[in-house]
């Protein structure tokens, strides 16, 4: 072997292992496709806020196999085309180990085939849909991993709460026109029924609407005991405001957000009996929830809505499959995530079932003196 | 239930009025200039957090918030007319378009960033406070809602009518040669049009504000629908827009109150085909007839 040759050879070898060096101080990247405009996108910044606090405290303890962590954080304007383009250009990045989104129940219903085709983990953000479940897991699309609730599981749990502790006969329903307001209201309707509740009117509204008068004098019309509500963000607020404006008082449930949004009404009385089933709330008293909340205050003044817990925890597991299988390979981490038994804040376990759907605790809010409380967390 | 028809027609002439507050800035700045002013929406998104801001942090009341919504969307219109629109020839037609589209989207994604997507909502000294005659109730705010849109569009009449500036703007719209052939001056012409449009957009805005939520992308909800209202009255006729507005206002509430809601928010669009397929120029044709 001739000295340059020789030499070539040793250049060669170090290029290479310092290629690897950089490499391995690549940062792996997390997609966190949401809401980021329209009416939902105050919820959508909750979403982006919980991953963004998440690698924040996994990075400081020195990152995942030695290698930082990274978002790429898409709109999806609630919108499945949109969402299906906030997906495209983050599968093109090499460095990519899973998604987590959409927010938008119906985003996440048009990016789990995308994934799936991709064989990229899809970790289900807030999205409560049933239909997402019943499309995941054994015989469906093995890829997608919820561990939130689902709202047929989370009808039943509001379902068997009023059943127990209202008077309520009969129910209407509000649901935004789209998988998440048209899921919940099948959910509800199906988990009353057997417990003798009626439910006498169905309406649903275009996300985004800022009108609701229509529909009020609808509901007036129908008369019934209580009003359950699926809508979120922006819609609710207006929708409260001209509840209120009408001078109504039929008590509201279903998954009215409870949040500071609509703190206003909280106070004044407005919404005062009012039960919600939720998948979090920033009150219930664990020491992972305290924390999380103090941290999550700290950065961002506020209290972190489910959104922000729910991805928050989407990320930490994902984190926790990846350094029990020590590869972002796609298939290792899609099998190690199988596995998962993750201690959750809301004080259950997050074990994935053949569906690939966890089954977390969820509470029950009321609405009591002006102040929301945890009335009850039940299973799911 | 003739309660109920009653309360939807009520809910009819609110939506009306307020969806002819909208329209009838759009529609004069067209009307003058040729302008398709897609960020109107953002204008009113504007005066609403120009309201939300009096009311809220300077403590201000109902009414002195919404003259000052009006006035400072009157003045950021003056400023944009003369850094960016005055550029714009007579026949720069698609040149307005994307200049008020780039201008729309600077205006809400700045806002966005500067104010997040928070909704916010305003509580003024009429609250939630609502007058009521037998079964059939409308609240305050909506009413003076309607009074505003009449005041309004009154007040417009009256300057376009009989003012001089007001018939100047007429004389340009209907025939631009020869306006400029007697000595008006386009410039100064358009300025003041584009000022009293932005105007009534910022008006709009601190009308609805406490009526409904205040946030960033608010704009866009109204702005598309007021282009198809203006499609159906005649793009740049003003009573052809306010009775597109009533017409659409009602029909949404007596076909969602009736029938159901989902439709609502098409209606104005389905309007706007059959429109352009029997009469496409429009309820009252094109050109500004006051």
């Amino acid at each position: 072997m001739s000295a340059a040759k020789g030499l070539k050879i040793v250049l060669a070898v170090v290029a290479a292992a310092l290629a690897h060096v950089t490499w391995a101080a690549d940062p792996i990247v997390i997609g966190i496709s949401t809401t980021l405009s329209g009416s939902a996108a105050f919820q959508g910044q909750h979403d982006r806020w919980g991953a963004e606090l998440a690698i924040e405290q996994i990075n400081a303890t020195g990152g995942v196999l030695g290698r930082p962590l990274k978002l790429d954080i898409q709109d999806n304007a609630c919108n499945p085309a949109e969402g299906v383009n906030s997906v495209g250009k983050m599968l093109e990045n090499k460095d990519l180990v899973a998604v987590s989104g959409a927010m938008c129940s119906s985003v996440t219903l048009a990016l789990m085939p995308v994934m799936q085709r991709a064989n990229v983990p899809f970790l289900v953000s807030s999205s409560s849909s049933p239909n997402i479940t019943e499309g995941a897991g054994v015989g469906g699309n093995t890829w997608t991993f919820r561990a939130g609730p689902s709202d047929a599981t989370m009808g039943v749990a509001l379902a068997r709460y009023l059943k127990s502790n209202s008077p309520f006969k009969k129910i209407a329903i509000l649901g935004e026109n789209n998988d998440y307001g048209r899921g919940g209201a099948a959910a509800l309707t199906g988990a009353l029924k057997p417990l003798g509740i009626s439910v006498n009117s169905v309406e649903y509204y275009d996300k985004g609407a800022q009108d609701y008068t229509t529909v009020l004098t609808r509901l007036k019309l129908a008369k019934p005991d209580a009003i359950a509500l699926y809508m979120v963000g922006a819609d609710q607020v207006n929708f409260l405001r001209q509840y209120r404006g009408l001078g109504m008082h039929t008590p509201i449930t279903g998954r009215p957000e409870l949040d500071s949004l609509v703190e206003d009404h909280i106070k004044s009385g407005t919404l005062s009996g009012a039960t919600s089933v939720f998948q979090y709330s920033s009150q219930v008293d664990t020491p992972a929830n305290r924390a999380f909340v103090k941290a999550f205050k700290a950065k961002y003044k506020e209290d972190p809505l489910l959104q922000a817990a729910i991805t928050y925890e989407n990320v930490q597991i994902l984190v926790a499959a990846i350094k029990r299988t020590g590869t972002v390979d796609h298939r290792a981490v899609r099998e190690a995530l199988v596995n998962t038994d993750y201690a959750s804040m809301m004080g259950a376990r997050i074990k994935f079932d053949q569906n690939n759907q966890a089954h977390n605790n969820v509470v029950i809010l009321k609405v009591v003196d002006g102040a929301v409380k945890v009335v009850a967390t039940p299973g799911s | 239930v003739a309660a109920f028809i009653l309360q939807l027609i009520a809910n009819g002439i609110s939506m009306g009025a307020i969806y002819a507050l909208v329209a009838v800035g759009l529609s004069l700045i067209y009307g003058v200039l040729e302008i398709v002013n897609f960020a109107h929406g953002e204008f009113l998104m504007l005066g609403g957090f120009v309201a939300f801001f009096a009311v809220g942090t300077l403590g201000l009341g109902y009414w002195p918030a919404v003259l000052i919504a009006a006035g400072a969307i009157a003045i950021l219109g003056l400023l944009l007319f003369d850094t960016l629109l005055h550029t714009l020839k007579p026949d720069d037609f698609q040149k307005g378009i994307l200049l008020t589209m780039g201008i729309s989207m600077i205006l809400q994604n700045g806002t966005l960033y500067l104010l997040k997507a928070t909704p916010r909502s305003i509580t003024t000294q009429y609250g939630y406070d609502a007058v009521e005659a037998g079964d059939v109730s409308l609240s305050v705010l909506r009413v003076i809602a309607i009074l505003v849109a009449l005041a309004a569009i009154a007040g417009l009449h009256a300057f376009l009518q009989y003012t001089r500036s007001g018939k100047s703007m007429r004389a340009l719209a209907q025939n631009r040669f020869a306006a400029i052939m007697v000595g008006m001056r386009p410039r100064v012409v358009a300025r003041t049009v584009f000022v009293i449009g932005c105007g009534l957009s910022g008006l709009a805005g601190g009308v609805l504000a406490p009526i409904y939520t205040v946030d960033p992308l608010m704009g866009t909800s109204y702005v598309f629908k007021a282009f198809a209202i203006i499609i159906i009255g005649g793009m740049g006729n003003i009573w052809g827009a306010i009775s597109a507005a009533m017409i659409v206002g009602m029909t949404e509430s007596l076909a969602g109150g009736l029938g159901s809601v989902v439709l609502q928010d098409a209606l104005a669009f389905v309007i706007m085909i059959a429109m352009l397929l029997v009469r496409p120029m429009g309820l009252f044709g094109r050109g500004m007839r006051v």
